[in-house]
């Protein structure tokens, strides 16, 4: 089973890079989970064709104890099976604490156990905040984490705190850095920023997803650029990236 | 009203479960809490505390701890301990402080035993749930941690704890753990042995001595036993036809149609004035619940009910 975390900073495209890769999995004929670890939930809705999924928490604050992973859950494009953690209203609560809780819960329902997955992803909140938003690469849950940056400045910085953060956890068994994918922003010396970063810190670029028109189209219409446009350049990209790491696993 | 208790106690949480299970195995207990819930344990919910000490430590979290997740600080003051006394493993038992800031156990683990060489079992309790389930907890880490499939053990009693059974109770050894094998027959004699079987995948024979010597004393007619499932189950086995009721854990092994698992004191109000029971077999802490009741009384003390011995 390949069991993937995805980090980044706020609105750098982990959710776009995530569900592409999903998709990109899917159409490879693998069983695929994707888990929206946001308060917002929004990982998965290119996936549920532009539908909102009811996030877990949501599920839980109403006092109902699910008895399957489908109470929590629902298949989207290629199968995959899409979960949103959720969390807190704003301001109010602990948003981490509710990733571990849905954790617990899937654990519980003994969701890989019973689903036998190919492919885990892990769509997680820019920052890790607290522990709660360490939970994926715990041991157990995710055993790579890739990283989504774009050569903008504070993307990278935000990448460097993800590499400091895992990089402290190694006493702890967590998962370790697998590499980095450039989400292109187009801004001034961007290749070569990334890749400069990503020397200085032992990393490899794993791939490079170009700006692309196909994939803000194809989310304006709820979907991926890989369910609609396949052989769009970003589609091939995400492409290469499943059959990169399948390889690596 | 929901959550209303008037006469009965609070019941001892999971986290004294888990401890109940491990006293005494010769393993240093560490309390992952501010210093309350040991407090409690030790206090209150450990019979055992005051005639037979263990090593039963509090992490003596404090707010720093909690906001910064200062993991390492536990794992140096428990090498440090680990230095001073010879213990065998070390327990993790949760709390509902763990619980809240999500405590990272597996990774204490690794931590503790990279620092010590001393086995370390964690119990990821967190004072939500009864003891019975924080006891099933403990015995499946204690498995997870010592058995071998080869193991020659030819028996082993599951859940005969201070808290089920009070001075009735029955201690097993590290060494039984150590030599528990597949071929290892278990005996539930309270819920948490047949919890514990079950997270194995194991069967198990489900009897309590205590019923078995309390079963000839019992008058016939329509009997109510509220009590751990297994003491039910095992009067109900000698041939005594009865309705459980249980405030802990009723597995479907032992459920019969009229059995219930009871939550509040006023279903059990309710259940004894609706019922038509002749004989109650229950602890007396319960009878000022019953006070309609007019049929045999026979007195079944449940440490975790009334802590009674």
């Amino acid at each position: 089973m390949l069991k993937i975390a995805i980090y980044g900073k706020g609105g750098i495209g982990k959710s776009t890079v995530t569900s592409n890769l999903a998709a990109a999995f899917a159409r490879l004929g693998k069983s695929v989970i994707q888990i929206g670890c946001d308060p917002k939930a929004d990982s998965t809705i290119n996936l549920l064709g532009g539908k909102p999924l009811k996030p877990v928490i949501e599920i839980l604050k109403d006092g109902v104890e699910p008895a399957s992973a489908e109470e929590v859950s629902e298949e989207g494009f290629g199968g995959i099976l899409c979960i949103e953690t959720g969390g807190p209203t704003p301001g109010l609560g602990c948003a981490g604490r509710g990733i571990i809780a849905t954790f617990n819960l899937l654990d519980e329902l003994e969701l890989f156990e019973k689903r036998k997955p190919d492919v885990v992803l892990y769509d997680v909140l820019g920052d890790v905040v607290c522990g709660g938003f360490a939970a994926p690469i715990r041991e157990g849950y995710a055993e790579k984490v890739l990283i989504v940056t774009s050569g903008e400045k504070m993307a990278l910085y935000a990448a460097n705190n993800i590499c400091q953060a895992v990089k402290n956890f190694e006493d702890r068994g967590y998962a370790h850095v697998g590499g980095i994918i450039l989400n292109h922003r187009n801004v001034p010396d961007e290749t070569s920023k990334v890749y400069k970063f990503a020397e200085e810190h032992g990393i490899d670029v794993i791939a490079e997803i170009p700006r692309s028109d196909d994939i803000n189209e194809c989310e304006d219409l709820g979907h991926t650029a890989v369910e609609l446009r396949p052989e769009c350049e970003a589609s091939k990209r995400f492409t290469e990236l499943a059959l990169k790491l399948l390889g690596e696993e | 009203m929901k959550g209303l208790r008037k006469v009965l106690t609070p019941f001892a949480p999971d986290q004294s479960g888990a401890v109940s299970v491990l006293y005494g195995l010769g393993g240093m207990i560490v309390i992952i809490d501010a210093g309350g819930c040991t407090g409690n344990i030790c206090g209150f919910d450990e019979p055992r505390w005051h005639n037979a000490r263990s090593a039963v430590f509090s992490a003596g979290l404090r707010d720093m701890d909690a906001i910064l997740g200062r993991d390492k600080l536990l794992v140096s003051k428990i090498a440090s301990a680990c230095s001073r006394i010879d213990a065998s493993f070390v327990a993790l038992v949760g709390t509902p402080v763990p619980a809240t800031i999500a405590t990272d156990y597996k990774a204490l683990k690794r931590m503790i035993e990279n620092e010590t060489s001393i086995p370390v079992l964690t119990i990821a309790t967190d004072g939500m749930k009864l003891y019975d389930e924080g006891e099933a907890m403990a015995y499946k880490a204690l498995f997870d941690e010592f058995a071998k499939e080869d193991g020659k053990l030819e028996e082993l009693t599951l859940g005969k704890t201070p808290l089920s059974f009070g001075d009735g109770h029955k201690d097993n050894t590290l060494d039984d753990y150590k030599n528990l094998g597949e071929g290892t027959r278990l005996i539930a004699a309270s819920s948490s042995g047949i919890e514990a079987a079950r997270l194995l995948g194991k069967p198990c024979e489900i009897y309590s001595s205590a019923a078995g010597e309390m079963a000839g004393s019992v008058p016939s007619g329509n009997v109510l036993v509220c009590h751990d499932e297994v003491f039910g189950k095992t009067l109900r086995d000698r041939g005594i036809a009865c309705d459980i009721a249980t405030f802990f854990t009723l597995h479907d092994d032992v459920r019969k149609e009229g059995d219930r698992k009871i939550t509040e004191e006023d279903e059990f109000t309710e259940l004894v004035r609706n019922g038509g029971y002749d004989v109650i077999v229950a602890d007396e802490c319960l009878k000022p619940l019953a006070e309609d009741f007019g049929g045999t009384w026979i007195d079944a003390p449940f440490f975790a009910l009334s802590g009674r011995r």
